[in-house]
């Protein structure tokens, strides 16, 4: 199985193919428009809302403050409960670690619950390459694996489908389906097929959404039950996670908790919120017998080496900063060829993949701020924004340590025109006399003007600089206050 | 386990050690949701789990339990069931259904159950540890009484509770039980019966875990 790839690097092109997709266009639109009003009347009192937030980005930067120190604790309270816990510099090393636990078991048949940071490592692909059969167990999951695709929404996967393309998938992977739009119907199908699969799986990989350092506990937020399938059944469970993911106490869970699912779906709490604390213990009788924890770093640390991109690793994952960008709701996820998408994919990945790659996805961006003005951890987007599109252009020489793929976007003639316009600036008699030869060259433009006119008309300039004109009023108005005018 | 993973630790916590200055946080706290009488809690928990989706039965008192259950049964035309042996009520389900339906304890390990948990089991029976009246969650702590996957794998969930083992929020809970010193190798929180929007952000329950939950509520306990 080959999963369709989208390159950050192409963002341009695949952002065009996706604008012109009217299915696609309406599929996002439509949720989106759900998403945000479900999230607008989860938060009605804006009170408490603003409290929240601030408690959650308070907790956020305390843990992460804290990190070195908290990732110690979380490893040995872990150790102690039983849970066995693995360190991965990179993708390649979390894949060849996961595999190695999957092969010391035998095993060949994989479950996984919802987890990006799995998606990150291409960790399906990996296991496929090994022959061993890893089936995701999220139904939105579920089904862009059987379209050969990747997720286009951290929250919702599968968004950017309708019911009859995915009445259509099941047609071709499912035997015996019976053709229907029946939502209901497509859900049972889905939820049938893979009941087998739990069975049948030999290990269960899950994502983890807080780590507790105090209790060496591993939460899972989810409404489908696939993640307790996924972390009960199969006698080995495997749990993945960026290194950012440890809060300090379990006092902080819940509002971090509370906020995460209101901002995310607009619910008030999920249907299941599962607390791991350990295998099977005597005499349990069932649970796996084995846990296993892996802490991912992939880049994480060189956000957080940089104090205003550390806000990045605050985090919680709820996708609320998607739903509410312009751009994300008009290309949708896969446009940005990133596994974080939208807003939050955009100063994330400059992380995961180098600035060289994802140097286009940092100019993506109005900066309307409504990801800022929704992120319920308060993460500073716009400005971390403006921060990578700086280090994109320009090697921050006084920066360190510097980001993978600094100055990528540098060009010549962009920085030179910029040096002469600072050396212009500061020369008044040559600037005065540049301007106003510009001034009078001006109408001779070519026309067009690259992108600026492709939807506009050429600038007309006036016919005087506004130096010219000022001087021009000064004087007048020396004239009329000499003669006593305009009494 | 012989995994390699030598000296990634290390060289992840050296990069975060060598960090710059790390900006000061503030402590703060959030309100959650208080009721001002135990009534107004009940009420709202009900409401809550109503919301989601879950029936909620509420009793006046314990002795109702049987013949709530037994009506359940009949109304349900459940065949097969399961429930754990040590749990608080399960000398109730026993005595209420043991005739009506075909009962199985919990006794072996997982794996010699599994198939018939998947496959020919109506419905399972639990307690609950606590209740958590704000957003209308059952808290269960899973154990050799009461394992795991009864509130999981069966298309119906029963969970009983008394009123008085509700609280307000999930900070109270985790404080009043203290928690932080240690818990059991799982806990989990439940709202509802499973469910989806994954399809056309269209409803569905039932995606994965039971398709119904059934809360009975034992007040004036
Ligand atoms: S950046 Fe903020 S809004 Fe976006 S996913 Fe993360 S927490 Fe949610």
């Amino acid at each position: 199985m080959s999963v369709q790839h989208y390159q950050a690097s192409q963002f341009k092109q695949q952002a065009s193919d996706a604008l012109a997709n009217q299915t696609l266009r309406s599929n996002f639109r439509g949720a989106m428009d759900y998403l945000q009003q479900k999230r607008k009347d989860a938060f009605s009192d804006p009170q408490e809302l603003a409290q929240l937030r601030e408690h959650a980005e308070n907790i956020r930067q305390r843990c992460l403050s804290k990190l070195p120190q908290l990732l110690e604790q979380l490893e040995k309270n872990c150790q102690a409960n039983g849970i066995q816990v693995h360190w991965a510099e990179d993708a390649k090393q979390a894949q060849q670690l996961i595999a190695e636990l999957i092969q010391s078991q035998g095993a060949t048949k994989v479950v996984k619950g919802k987890s990006m940071v799995t998606e990150e490592i291409e960790l399906n692909q990996h296991l496929e390459g090994l022959g061993i059969e890893c089936v995701e167990s999220d139904m939105g999951e579920y089904i862009v694996q059987l379209a050969k695709e990747t997720p286009s929404h951290i929250i919702m996967p599968a968004i950017h489908k309708n019911k009859q393309q995915v009445a259509d998938l099941f047609q071709q992977h499912i035997k015996d389906f019976d053709y229907t739009l029946s939502v209901d119907k497509l859900i049972q199908t889905g939820r049938e097929a893979l009941r087998t699969k739990f069975k049948q799986a030999e290990v269960g990989i899950s994502g983890v959404n807080f780590a507790v350092a105090e209790t060496g506990t591993l939460c899972l937020v989810e409404n489908e039950g696939n993640g307790r399938m996924t972390t009960t059944v199969p006698p080995v469970h495997i749990a993945v996670t960026g290194i950012e993911k440890v809060v300090e106490f379990l006092s902080d869970v819940p509002p971090l908790f509370s906020i995460l699912t209101r901002s995310a779906t607009g619910q008030h709490i999920t249907t299941y919120f599962n607390m791991i604390s350990g295998p099977r213990r005597a005499p349990e009788r069932d649970g796996p017998n084995e846990v296993h924890l892996v802490l991912l770093d992939n880049g994480r640390s060189q956000a957080y080496a940089d104090e205003a991109l550390r806000k990045t690793l605050q985090c919680i994952r709820c996708g609320a900063c998607m739903n509410h960008c312009p751009v994300y709701t008009r290309v949708g996820g896969h446009a940005y060829g990133t596994t974080y998408p939208g807003p939050i994919g955009k100063i994330i990945s400059p992380h995961l993949q180098g600035l060289a790659q994802t140097s286009d996805l940092v100019t993506a961006s109005s900066l309307c701020g409504a990801c800022e003005e929704v992120c319920p951890v308060k993460i500073p987007i716009p400005s971390l924004l403006q921060r990578l599109r700086h280090d994109a252009k320009l090697p921050a020489a006084e920066q360190t340590p510097s980001l993978k793929g600094q100055a990528s976007a540098a060009s010549w003639t962009e920085h030179t025109a910029w040096r002469m316009w600072a050396w212009l600036s500061t020369h008044p008699s040559i600037y005065n006399w540049a301007m106003a030869v510009g001034v009078k060259l001006a109408k001779y433009l070519p026309m067009p003007m690259g992108e600026w006119t492709r939807c506009r008309n050429k600038p007309e300039l006036a016919s005087q600089t506004f130096h010219q004109t000022m001087k021009r009023r000064a004087s007048k108005s020396l004239t009329r206050s000499a003669t006593g005018g305009g009494r | 386990m012989a995994v390699s993973n030598s000296n990634a630790k290390q060289n992840i916590m050296q990069r975060l050690a060598a960090v710059s200055a790390l900006a000061p946080t503030n402590q703060t706290s959030a309100n959650a949701w208080q009721a001002s009488s135990p009534e107004q809690a009940l009420a709202r928990f009900e409401q809550s789990l109503m919301a989601a989706h879950a029936d909620v039965i509420i009793l006046e008192n314990a002795k109702q339990l049987s013949a709530c259950l037994l009506e359940l049964q009949q109304q349900h035309q459940w065949q097969t069931a399961l429930y754990g042996e040590g749990g608080e009520w399960s000398k109730v389900f026993s005595l209420a259904l043991a005739e009506h339906l075909q009962l199985n304890h919990f006794l072996q390990p997982f794996e010699q159950l599994k198939t018939a948990l998947f496959d020919s089991t109506d419905v399972t029976f639990t307690g609950c540890a606590a209740g958590i009246a704000d957003t209308g969650t059952l808290v269960l702590k899973p154990s050799a009484d009461e394992p795991r996957s009864l509130s999981l794998i069966a298309p119906c969930h029963v969970a009983v509770i008394k009123a008085s083992q509700i609280v307000d929020n999930l900070s109270q809970l985790i404080s009043e039980q203290h928690w932080h010193k240690g818990l059991p190798s799982n806990v989990v929180l439940i709202s509802g019966p499973s469910k989806t929007a994954d399809i056309q952000q269209t409803l569905a329950y039932g995606a994965h875990g039971p398709c119904q939950l059934i809360v009975i509520v034992i007040n004036g306990e």
